[in-house]
């Protein structure tokens, strides 16, 4: 109770409201000790959440012989950056970095077309089988590739694309459209009818109010989903581990696999390779963060 | 993984809370003029084209595979593939393996899901509660956390837990009396899978923590006030009055979680350095082991289609509350 008044005051506070009566009115003997208590609590939730990747990092930077220490030494205290050298001068790296670039970049591309495309016709048009569209989406999105592993590894089989760049870029093409096309049926919805409607009057075509119009706007949408998208490439394994079989054309989650398979050999090499393969992804994220603050949920919100 | 709950969570966010302003109004669309009335049916062909290629046409061949004898000469052609009904089937089922499968892939895929949703919930009530000095980094590792891509974090738990000289079993060691080092993790399958449910949590986590804490946001704060002056304690708070506003927000989640611990591969295999044995299959190991390792392929699909069936029975509840979002949005 006493604790849940601290917040109401907390509130008022934002909301400007002068506080100090309530403040009085609510300070009791408890309060102090259970908001000390509460934190401690979410101090010790911050470490368990934040240990793996603490520790991945951490690892990265010692020396092999820091990490046989009879006492783990939570700090590297003679912190090296040859580990990430090492991992990177291991066979395939770089091809695997190529492999996941190539595909995943095509991939993108080609479902940020496609996506637009369907998206506009969902936001803004009504037509007989729309309903039956969306859901077809939402069960692929929940469906994913995943399940179809067999037939998708003999019906490449079939076409000679398995161990195939193309073969991957296709069905990562499947894999990502279907939540590009929900993101930016989003962002699409977001943007006043009102603004084509404007072109159109000034003698645009609909497809020309389309390009000039509405691309334009959701340019920040168009990034963002993109990011989303090359994420879920950039970390997908299951397929590539079932297509991609020769050395040289495995991506890069296969590539920190082979190490993994490696495993109580060398570990503070395979922490700065999975430190390189997360970096991206990390990097990316903080770029949505901002995007997250404004472009996404401004296009989400508004349906 | 990761990407597209980033998705689900942008979707998550908006969708179970209140209604922003101007939302409820029926959207405009625009209406088609004559001659345009093809055009949105040209705008969704090649999406269309796309997912009947890449999804529909194999998901009719995994189906038609099931009912088929086709291993390993079948793939190389040697030997045409042979109808036989349902005894790919009536093998899966009847094989002594067919129970403990279905009982560990529903024991594994509950252990996620109520840890996530339960700890997730709670870490968002934490946060509400505690000072930003505590709550801004504990964002930012499950940031973190989040962004970490399945691969890596298997990585990093396979050596959080290293039978030799990994972190736990030190820590645990320091306990006294307890000799943990040089245990091995993977030798007895519930430890094993208590490893990688913890992984699972670990990554899956922060997406729950940060959209119930969006849809916490969202509690009218009279409402609590109100019903504390009329006496309700705190669990009587949190159960009338704020897990009401948040529960549609919470049954999404859920529903989400079931779908993607149900199908989990990729952290299973890569922790087993890619050859589980009999006692972590579950579902998907099963089918993926039988038909891309064994090269039992007819044999596989039958469990995948299975494996896809209760997929879709568990995903329909998902898909009717999306739509019922979605009606009130466009």
């Amino acid at each position: 109770m006493s604790q849940e008044a601290a917040l109401d005051v907390g509130r008022a506070r934002r909301q400007g409201v002068d506080t100090t009566a309530v403040r009085t009115g609510v300070r009791t003997p408890r309060r102090r000790p259970r908001r000390l208590l509460v934190n401690v609590v979410g101090v010790g939730v911050f470490f368990v959440m934040v240990f793996p990747t603490y520790w991945m990092v951490a690892t990265a930077l010692k020396t092999n012989a820091d990490i046989f220490a009879t006492t783990p030494k939570f700090v590297p205290t003679h912190p090296t950056l040859s580990n990430f050298g090492r991992a990177m001068d291991k066979p395939y790296f770089w091809d695997a970095v190529r492999n996941s670039l190539v595909i995943g970049v095509s991939a993108v591309i080609a479902s940020l077309i496609i996506g637009f495309l369907a998206a506009l016709a969902i936001a803004r048009f009504r037509f007989y089988g729309r309903r039956a569209f969306l859901v077809m989406i939402i069960v692929v999105q929940m469906i994913p590739a995943n399940s179809l592993f067999i037939p998708l590894y003999l019906l490449l089989n079939k076409v000679q694309l398995t161990d195939k760049l193309l073969g991957a870029a296709i069905t990562y093409l499947a894999l990502t459209l279907p939540f590009t096309v929900w993101l930016l049926r989003g962002f699409v919805s977001g943007i006043p009818v009102e603004l084509e409607e404007a072109a159109q009057v000034d003698g645009c075509s609909r497809m020309g109010a389309f390009f000039r119009i509405i691309l334009p706007l959701v340019a920040p949408g168009l990034v963002a989903t993109s990011i989303f998208a090359f994420i879920q490439a950039w970390n997908e394994f299951l397929l590539a581990n079932v297509l991609l079989t020769s050395e040289q054309k495995r991506t890069i989650s296969l590539w920190l696999f082979n190490f993994v398979t490696l495993r109580g050999t060398d570990w503070t090499g395979l922490m700065a390779g999975s430190t390189l393969v997360a970096l991206p992804v990390v990097v990316f994220f903080i770029i949505l963060h901002r995007r997250i603050a404004s472009g996404l949920v401004a296009g989400a919100v508004k349906g | 993984m990761s990407a597209s709950d980033i998705g689900a969570a942008d979707d998550l966010i908006t969708s179970g809370l209140e209604p922003a302003p101007g939302r409820s109004g029926r959207r405009r669309t625009l209406r088609s003029p004559r001659g345009h009335r093809s055009l949105p049916y040209l705008l969704i062909v090649p999406s269309l084209a796309v997912l009947l290629g890449i999804f529909g046409y194999p998901a009719v061949y995994l189906v038609r595979i099931s009912f088929q004898q086709f291993d390993l000469p079948q793939l190389f052609g040697s030997e045409p593939t042979k109808w036989i009904g349902f005894d790919n089937y009536v093998e899966f089922i009847t094989g002594d393996n067919f129970i403990p499968i279905v009982i560990r892939t529903l024991a594994f895929t509950t252990a996620c899901v109520v840890l996530t949703i339960g700890l997730g919930l709670l870490i968002a009530l934490l946060m509400q509660r505690i000072s930003s000095l505590v709550r801004i980094p504990l964002l930012i590792a499950m940031m973190f956390a989040w962004a970490m891509p399945p691969i890596s974090a298997v990585a990093v738990f396979g050596w959080l837990v290293d039978y030799q000289t990994g972190v736990l079993n030190w820590l645990i060691d320091q306990l006294p009396g307890v000799d943990f080092s040089q245990h091995n993790w993977f030798i007895n399958p519930i430890e094993g899978f208590s490893v990688i449910v913890a992984m699972i949590v670990w990554g899956a986590i922060p997406f729950v923590a940060i959209t119930f804490y969006a849809a916490l946001t969202q509690v009218p704060h009279e409402l609590i006030e109100a019903a504390r002056i009329d006496g309700a304690g705190r669990w009587a708070v949190f159960r009338n009055v704020v897990y009401p506003v948040i529960k549609p927000v919470v049954i999404i989640a859920t529903t989400l979680s079931i779908i993607w611990d149900f199908q989990v591969i990729v952290q299973i295999l890569a922790m087993l350095d890619g050859t589980p044995n009999e006692d972590y299959f579950t579902l998907p190991i099963y089918s993926y082991m039988t038909s891309i390792v064994g090269g039992y392929y007819g044999l596989g699909a039958a469990a995948a289609v299975i494996m896809i069936l209760g997929l879709i029975g568990l995903s329909f509840f998902y898909i009717r509350q999306v739509l019922r979002i979605q009606e009130i949005d466009s």
